[in-house]
């Protein structure tokens, strides 16, 4: 089904039930489809009623993940660089791991986020940095962990 | 621009909507600023990782483009069933033979449709018209009229034998600049024509009819008008 993929992809890092976001998204939208207006951008629709659904019904967030202590933090050397990143991410605040998913990982444009979240757009640019800067700064140690 | 702009502007910058002056005066700035392209460098690099890392991570989908699917269709049917009353148990069950049977097997046809065409699961398909004609020779459809049903800026891409409901179709998808239709065949034994009906299921418009000889059913995408002209074509070729 169209877009359910990034749906879901960007679900499953900000609730712990993501499915069931993203189904009552499409049904939700189903349901809303004269609202949309032809010609406009589909997918970012579906991401506004997403998030709309994941605000609006104080949907259980997935917890950011908090690290024991640097070392913890740092993981095993079997851990893959990747996994690494995705754990980061995990630990940001939820409103920064949701610019970075929409801006980074789905490839919406500042001003399509503050449409999709409903905020001005110098707000999702603040956010921006600071979940790169907050990103760089839990990337740093275990890539200095890394090394050694 | 200084280095507070560049500071400022740096995901405006990352997500390509500066303007070309600005955009011009960003890269000036880091053509004279070491510290300022290390910084947008180290940002991009964060960047790529997080989309290497996210995008590289399975996602599948199956069982929620099946619940979503029930999801859609169930509303429709308890809103039926609401509206029964007893004493119209009769006509109901008279109704359910003639709506439900082709209602379910339109369900079916846009769920192949969304899997195997726009979703794109392996599948084992004839590529050429010979085998394709072949195919509908089995299910008593002159392979003539294959290529004659393509709408115009469409063409034949391909075919297989399906089941919809419990009967064999015979699933053929016509290719054009405006996406992929879905038209599935089966010859009737015996029956009287009657006119096209359209259904929506979820993301997909399907038109279905009954010729004489031939129940035809077209699946295309919601948004398109497809489905129907083809549909309106298709009755007169069949």
């Amino acid at each position: 089904m169209h877009h359910t993929r990034s749906l879901l992809r960007v679900a499953r890092r900000l609730t712990s039930d993501p499915e069931d976001l993203v189904q009552e998204t499409m049904l939700s939208a189903w349901r809303g489809f004269d609202q949309f207006r032809a010609g406009t951008n589909a997918r970012a629709w579906l991401f506004r009623i997403m998030m709309n659904a994941f605000h609006a019904r104080g949907r259980r967030a997935r917890p950011a993940l908090v690290p024991i202590d640097g070392h913890d933090r740092a993981g095993g050397a079997d851990i893959s660089i990747a996994a690494e990143v995705a754990q980061a991410l995990d630990e940001l605040a939820i409103e920064h791991r949701t610019v970075l998913l929409l801006g980074v990982v789905e490839g919406f444009t500042c001003q399509e986020i503050a449409e999709i979240l409903g905020v001005p757009i110098g707000t999702v640019m603040s956010r921006l940095s600071r979940a790169r800067e907050s990103l760089r700064g839990r990337l740093a140690p275990r890539c200095q962990a890394k090394e050694v | 621009m200084n280095c507070e702009d560049i500071s400022e502007l740096s995901p405006l910058y990352l997500s390509r909507e500066l303007d070309a002056l600005r955009r011009e005066e960003f890269h000036e700035h880091l053509a004279s600023c070491p510290a300022c392209l290390a910084e947008m460098e180290q940002l991009a690099e964060i960047d790529a990782r997080v989309r290497d890392a996210i995008l590289c991570e399975d996602v599948d989908t199956a069982s929620l483009d099946r619940r979503v699917r029930q999801s859609i269709v169930r509303p429709v049917r308890r809103w039926l069933i609401a509206t029964s009353v007893a004493a119209a148990i009769v006509i109901a069950l008279i109704g359910y033979r003639v709506w439900s049977a082709p209602d379910r097997t339109c369900i079916a046809a846009a769920d192949d449709h969304q899997r195997e065409v726009v979703a794109g699961e392996r599948r084992v398909w004839k590529l050429d018209l010979p085998a394709i004609g072949e195919l509908a020779g089995r299910q008593g459809i002159s392979s003539a009229v294959l290529v004659r049903l393509a709408p115009e800026g469409f063409r034949l891409e391909r075919g297989k034998l399906c089941h919809l409901n419990g009967r064999a179709f015979l699933h053929l998808v016509y290719s054009g600049s405006d996406g992929s239709i879905s038209v599935f065949l089966r010859q009737r034994e015996m029956g009287n024509p009657g006119g096209i009906r359209t259904v929506d299921a979820g993301f997909e418009r399907v038109a279905y009819f009954d010729t004489a000889g031939v129940s035809a059913i077209i699946v295309a995408d919601r948004n398109s008008e497809s489905a129907l002209r083809l549909a309106r074509v298709a009755a007169q070729i069949l």
